[in-house]
């Protein structure tokens, strides 16, 4: 199991090290020259010529490449925005943990409301219960989520006037933005869910478990449940990587000062460092939630576990499966 | 004993003979009511924005003064926006770029990502483990991100929207061909192929691919839909295509600024994009039942 882990981790440092590189290759391509944007309109060569100095812009690629890497890496410094010079990471860090309580009240509500209709309907199954839970499902994920957002903001805040149309504040300034960014996790917890359930309600054991004499609850939460858990949960690391990049466009909605606002400003700036700096925080995010997602399987499934502390022969053979 | 057999054979002969893999797809399609009537209601709405010049009761950026900000009404099914234009209309206009933006993005995906994921798979070895690796890391950004990061560097267009949509979503359909292309590559008619010295491209492209297609059309289906999601969301950030054209994210991003006093206009092109994007999710839950009954739940 720490081999597992750690082989795990140390995938982890090309693979958000070759993020890096390739977001910084497609920023270094960006038409249009950032001293010029740091230079205001009427400077001239001169001085547009002085500020790519300081900037580091006149380095070929690859000087600039492994500097920025470097910071990146040994010093977590993503440089300064080129629009107001403030430094990016700790902007970053200010911002960040808004996005993150957006996020993770996002997830509590997916777990809270998605889960328990996925397994109403995987119990009933083909009844007017599992068409009305699919058919909302389906539903939801279709509504763009900034669109179901303003939608909310129409009728709660500006018809109704129970809640704030924006802004950050108590709990009642995350009411909308939440339910607006959980509804599609909640439709896809749901749906997949309800089809783990189905097939593990299918199997042969639970037949075993009706024969014994068991209750419907008993065999529904101590036997079902458990065995259709790997599929739940995967599904609840991907509404947690999910859910970050859908608060980027919610916070927009909302203006919550997050890292979604914070760069899709930059976009509309031009500030490159600042785009550059926010996509690669959220890429090393994501992957640091695809490896806990990973040993969350291992934590759950004693098949996988033993395959990695099992004998060599057995953990090779694993390994192909999961490739395949 | 030829005739007589012949005699008894011959109505199903000829009832066979017409069953194509296509026939039994549709006849088991057509029994799905859902998928058929979205199909219906999508085809209604495709027709009608493909035609947009004759339908639509305005042109999509003829100006009236005398109806500026009107809520909706029979002259204006839908209102009329901050210019006085009318919002129907131009949602029928900007029906032509959603729509052709989620199917087009979606075909050069679905290309590219055949292509690649046929590749990865038929070679194996390393060729296999650097695309693997590669997609990997384009998966390791969540699809939205990855498209709003190329739209950025590509600048705003219709071209270059598709180009960012198309490459954020290659990996689902690179991955879906190349599982099912592994189980493929190691049957008997595969080897068949092979013992008759078919070319490297001829084995892969005429006589793998077209087996291992099912979970990527249906993969598909549903791409688009998600597609035109994502279209309508770089649009309404600024990115996707630009304002004065009538694309359903940018109406709704033109509309939200007047939120506050004149709600409607945000009514007519979301409703739209629900409607479509539903549509193609329903249709592509109908072909998954249709062309492979044993992956329906």
């Amino acid at each position: 199991m720490i081999k597992y882990v750690i082989k795990r981790l140390l995938w982890m440092i090309p693979l958000i090290l070759s993020v890096t590189v390739v977001i910084f290759t497609l920023m270094y391509f960006v038409p249009g020259d950032p001293a010029r944007i740091v230079a205001s309109t009427d400077a001239d060569e001169e001085d547009v010529e002085l500020i790519r100095e300081k900037l580091g812009l006149d380095q070929p690629y690859i000087v600039r490449l492994k500097d920025y890497v470097e910071d990146v890496f040994f010093h977590f410094d993503f440089g300064t925005s080129i629009t107001n010079g403030s430094s990016i990471q700790s902007s970053l860090m200010e911002r960040f943990p808004r996005t993150l309580l957006l996020t993770v009240n996002s997830l509590v509500l997916t777990i809270l409301i998605g889960i328990p209709l996925g397994i109403i309907a995987a119990v009933n199954p083909n009844t007017w219960k599992d068409r009305i839970a699919m058919f909302f499902s389906l539903v939801a994920v279709s509504i763009p989520p900034f669109w179901l957002a303003l939608m909310l903001v129409i009728v709660f805040a500006l018809n109704l006037g129970w809640l704030p149309m924006m802004g950050i504040g108590s709990f009642k300034y995350y009411i909308l933005p939440t339910i607006a960014n959980s509804v599609i996790g909640i439709a896809m917890q749901a749906r997949q869910t309800r089809s783990s359930m189905l097939e593990s309600l299918n199997s042969d054991y639970i037949v075993t478990c009706r024969a014994k004499g068991l209750s419907r609850k008993g065999i529904i939460f101590r036997h079902a449940l458990p065995n259709a858990s790997i599929p739940i949960i995967t599904e609840m690391f991907f509404t947690l990587s999910g859910g970050i990049a859908g608060s980027l466009i919610i916070e927009n909605v909302f203006s919550i000062p997050g890292i979604g606002v914070y760069l899709v400003n930059a976009l509309n700036s031009r500030d490159y460092p600042v785009v550059q700096g926010t996509v690669i925080f959220i890429a090393i995010w994501v992957c640091l939630l695809n490896l806990i997602t990973d040993l969350g399987y291992a934590f759950v499934d004693p098949r996988i576990r033993a395959g990695f502390t099992g004998s060599s022969k057995k953990r090779s053979r694993n390994k192909k499966e999961v490739a395949v | 004993m030829s005739a007589g057999t012949a005699a008894l054979t011959l109505p199903n002969a000829k009832r066979k003979k017409k069953v194509g893999s296509f026939a039994i797809f549709w006849r088991r399609f057509r029994r799905q009511k859902m998928a058929m009537i979205c199909l219906v209601i999508l085809l209604v709405i495709l027709l009608a924005c493909i035609m947009a010049p004759l339908i639509a009761p305005y042109g999509y950026e003829v100006m009236d003064t005398s109806a500026i900000k009107q809520g909706p009404s029979l002259k204006h099914l839908f209102g009329t926006d901050a210019m006085g234009r009318d919002i129907f209309s131009r949602c029928l206009y900007g029906g032509r770029y959603s729509i052709a933006i989620g199917l087009l993005s979606t075909a050069i995906a679905l290309v590219a990502g055949v292509i690649i994921g046929a590749v990865a798979a038929y070679f194996g070895g390393v060729v296999d483990m650097v695309i693997t690796r590669v997609l990997d890391l384009f998966s390791s950004l969540p699809s939205i991100l990855l498209s709003l990061t190329i739209s950025a560097v590509l600048g705003a267009g219709f071209t270059n929207l598709l180009i960012a949509l198309a490459v954020s979503s290659i990996v689902i359909y690179a991955r879906e061909i190349r599982a099912k292309m592994l189980s493929i590559r190691e049957m008997e008619y595969v080897e068949a192929a092979k013992a008759t010295n078919c070319s490297v491209f001829r084995i892969m492209f005429c006589h793998i691919v077209p087996n291992a297609m099912t979970p990527v059309i249906v993969a598909a289906t549903m791409g688009i839909a998600s597609q035109i999601l994502n279209a309508a969301t770089l649009a309404y950030i600024g990115l996707g295509v630009q304002p004065p054209s009538p694309e359903w994210g940018a109406m709704l991003a033109d509309a939200k600024t007047y939120i506050r006093q004149f709600p409607y206009m945000l009514v007519g092109p979301g409703m739209l994009i629900v409607i479509c994007v539903l549509c193609f999710n329903i249709i592509g839950d109908g072909i998954r039942d249709a062309m492979d009954p044993k992956l329906k739940n």
